[in-house]
C-alpha cells in the first residue's frame, strides 16, 4: 500500500509541475490551452533527442528541455496569442486555436520520431529504499520527485516574493488595471509563457524518466492535468499542485485496491468529481475576491 | 506650484499654466457603429484641478478609458505635453506621467495592500520602500491593513489604496473616475480633502464626479458632458452660477446633498 502511495506521489509531483503552467496561463490569459500537453511531449522528446544523439542522461537534458519549451511558447505568443488578444478573440476561438497548435505539434513529433513508444537509453536502474522509508524507487523516480518538489517550491517563491510573481497575480486579478498601473502586460505574459511552457517541457522529461515515451503522451496526460487544476480551483497555482498530488496518489492507490491499470485515470476523474461535489469551486477556489 | 485663487470655496481663475493635456474631437465606442463619444474636446493646464460632470451614461468614464489607452478612439487626437497618446500602450502612457484611478475595480483584490503598493512602486522605479512609506504618510489608515487582502477593505480604504497606488508613480497628471462614489459622507469629505491637498502640492488633476456641486466648488474649471458631447465648459464658479447648468445638472444632486 505504502509503495503505491509513493508511486502516486511521484506521478502526482510530475502532474503538479506540468499543471502549474496550464493553470497560470489560464489565470492570466483566460486561455484553456489544449496544446499544453504537447509541450509536455515536446520536452520528453527533446530529452530523448539529446539522450540518443549525445548520450546525455535525461536529467542533464532538463535545462535544455526548459529552454525549448519556453522558446516555443514565446514563438506562439508572438505569432498567435498576442494577435488574438488584440483582436479580443472569444474564449471558444482561443480554445480552437490551441487545439490546432496541439495537433500541429503532435504531428511534427510523429513525423520526426514515428508513432511507436521509445525509452531513454541508459543503464537499467534498480529500485532502492527512499529516505529509509519502507518504499523503493529507482534513482530516476527519486530524482523526478525531488526535482518536482524543488520546482514547485521555486514557483511558490516566485509568485509570493518576486515583483514578477506579484505582477502575474495582479494580472490574473484584473488585466486592464494592470495595464493602467504602468505594467507592460505583454512582457509579463511572455514571462508567464516562459514559465508555463518551460515547466511543461520539464514535466515531460520527468515523466519520460518513469515510463516510455510516445507522441500522444502529453495529450493523454492533458486529462489528468485538467483534473488537477479543476480540482484545485482553476487558475490557482497552489490548487494545481495539490490537485496534481491528489490525482496521482488516488490513481496509483486504486491499483492497489484491484482497479485494473487501464482504468486508473478514470479513478482520478471520479475523485475529481467527488471532490467538486464537496468543494464546488475547487479546493482553493474559495479564497478569491472578484 | 501655483498660488490658487480661492473665494467662497469656489476657485475663480485657472492657474496660468501651460497646456498639459489636449483632447480634441474624440469619437469612440465599444461596438461597431455606435459612437458613445461623438466629438469631445477637453484641455487641462499645468497645475489645474478640472472636473468632468454630467448625467449617468454620458460617456465620462469612456473618455478616461480612451485617454489611458484602454479604448482606441475612432477619431481625434490626444496630446500630453506635446506627445500624441493615441496608439500607445497604456503602460507607455503611464510612463509619460499619467496615473489613473478607475471608477470600479481599482485595486487588485487578491493581493495584499502592501503587494498592491509594491507592484506600483516597482513600476515607479528604485526606492520602493521609501515610496511606500510616503504613501502611508498620506493615507495613514492603510498602515494597519498592509497584510490584508485588498478585497477585504471597506469602500473608503479601498479608494485610499487606489489613490495611493496611482500617486506612488508621482504622476504629472492624476486622473480620477468618481473618487467619492459609494462612500459614506464622512469618507467623501476625507477623499475630497486629500484631492485638494494633492492638487495644492502641484499635481494636476482631472476628475469625474457625480457629486457635482462639491467637485465644481473645488475645481478651477469644469466640463459638462451630455450624450457623448461637450455641453458646457467654464470655470468651476461660473458653472455653479450658470442657471442652465444648475437646472439641468446640479439641481437634483444639490437637493440630495442638502437632504
Ligand atoms: N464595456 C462596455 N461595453 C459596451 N458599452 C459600454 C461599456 N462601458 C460603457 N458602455 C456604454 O457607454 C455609455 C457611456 O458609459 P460611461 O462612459 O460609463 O458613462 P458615464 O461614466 O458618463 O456614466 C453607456 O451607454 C454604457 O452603457
Ligand atoms: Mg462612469
Amino acid at each position: 500500500m505504502l509503495q503505491y502511495v509513493a508511486n502516486g506521489i511521484v506521478v502526482g509531483a510530475i502532474i503538479a509541475v506540468a499543471a502549474i503552467g496550464l493553470t497560470l496561463v489560464y489565470s492570466i490569459l483566460r486561455l484553456t490551452n489544449f496544446a499544453h500537453g504537447d509541450f509536455v511531449t515536446l520536452g520528453a522528446y527533446t530529452a530523448l533527442f539529446i539522450n540518443l544523439g549525445l548520450g546525455w542522461r535525461p536529467a542533464a537534458a532538463l535545462p535544455v528541455a526548459f529552454v525549448v519549451g519556453a522558446a516555443l511558447a514565446i514563438l506562439l505568443e508572438l505569432l498567435v496569442w498576442r494577435k488574438m488578444r488584440q483582436m479580443r478573440a472569444s474564449m471558444v476561438a482561443l480554445i480552437v486555436a490551441s487545439i490546432g497548435v496541439a495537433l500541429a505539434l503532435r504531428n511534427l513529433l510523429v513525423f520526426f520520431y514515428g508513432p511507436s513508444p521509445q525509452n531513454f537509453q541508459q543503464p537499467v536502474q534498480r529500485a532502492t529504499p527512499f529516505l529509509g522509508l519502507p518504499v523503493t524507487m529507482t534513482a530516476d523516480q527519486q530524482f523526478a520527485l525531488v526535482a518536482s518538489v524543488v520546482l514547485v517550491l521555486a514557483v511558490h517563491a516566485l509568485l509570493r516574493y518576486t515583483t514578477l510573481g506579484k505582477t502575474m497575480r495582479a494580472l490574473s486579478d484584473n488585466t486592464d488595471l494592470a495595464w493602467v498601473s504602468g505594467i507592460d502586460v505583454d512582457r509579463v505574459v511572455t514571462w508567464t509563457w516562459i514559465i508555463g511552457g518551460g515547466l511543461a517541457a520539464v514535466g515531460g522529461v520527468l515523466y519520460g524518466m518513469t515510463r516510455p515515451l510516445y507522441p500522444e503522451l502529453g495529450w493523454h496526460l492533458l486529462l489528468p492535468l485538467f483534473a488537477a487544476i479543476i480540482l484545485g480551483g482553476i487558475g490557482h497555482p497552489y490548487g494545481a499542485i495539490a490537485g496534481g498530488f491528489l490525482i496521482g496518489i488516488v490513481q496509483e492507490v486504486s491499483v492497489y485496491f484491484g482497479v485494473p491499470v487501464e482504468y486508473k485515470i478514470a479513478v482520478g476523474f471520479v475523485a475529481m468529481i467527488v471532490a467538486l461535489l464537496l468543494f464546488p469551486r475547487g479546493l482553493f477556489g474559495e479564497a478569491s475576491y472578484r | 506650484m501655483n498660488a490658487v485663487d480661492q473665494q467662497d470655496g469656489a476657485r475663480t481663475g485657472a492657474p496660468a499654466g501651460a497646456e498639459m493635456l489636449v483632447m480634441e474631437d474624440i469619437v469612440a465606442g465599444y461596438v461597431p457603429g455606435v459612437d458613445i463619444l461623438q466629438g469631445v474636446s477637453l484641455t487641462v493646464r499645468q497645475g489645474e484641478l478640472v472636473s468632468i460632470i454630467g448625467p449617468n451614461g454620458a460617456g465620462k468614464s469612456t473618455l478616461l478609458k480612451v485617454l489611458m489607452g484602454l479604448l482606441r478612439p475612432r477619431r481625434g487626437s490626444i496630446r500630453f505635453q506635446g506627445r500624441e497618446l493615441v496608439g500607445l500602450k497604456p503602460s507607455a502612457i503611464v510612463a509619460l506621467g499619467l496615473s489613473y484611478v478607475p471608477q470600479v475595480r481599482n485595486v487588485f483584490p487578491n493581493l495584499t495592500v502592501r503587494e498592491n503598493l509594491e507592484i506600483a512602486a516597482a513600476v515607479a522605479g528604485p526606492g520602493a520602500p521609501q515610496r511606500i512609506q510616503r504613501i502611508l504618510d498620506i493615507f495613514p489608515d492603510l498602515r494597519d491593513k498592509l497584510r490584508s487582502k485588498a478585497g477585504t477593505l471597506s469602500g473608503g480604504q479601498r479608494q485610499m489604496l487606489a489613490m495611493g497606488r496611482a500617486l506612488i508613480l508621482e504622476p504629472k497628471l492624476l486622473v480620477l473616475d468618481e473618487p467619492s462614489a459609494g462612500l459614506a459622507p464622512q469618507m467623501v469629505n476625507a477623499v475630497f480633502q486629500k484631492i485638494a491637498e494633492i492638487n495644492e502640492q502641484g499635481c494636476t488633476i482631472l476628475m469625474i464626479e457625480q457629486n457635482a456641486r462639491r467637485a465644481l466648488e473645488m475645481s478651477h474649471r469644469g466640463y459638462v458632458l451630455d450624450m457623448g458631447r461637450n455641453a458646457v465648459d467654464d470655470t468651476g464658479r461660473a458653472l455653479l452660477e450658470n442657471p442652465r447648468v444648475v437646472e439641468l445638472y446640479l439641481g437634483k444632486i444639490a437637493q440630495q446633498q442638502d437632504a
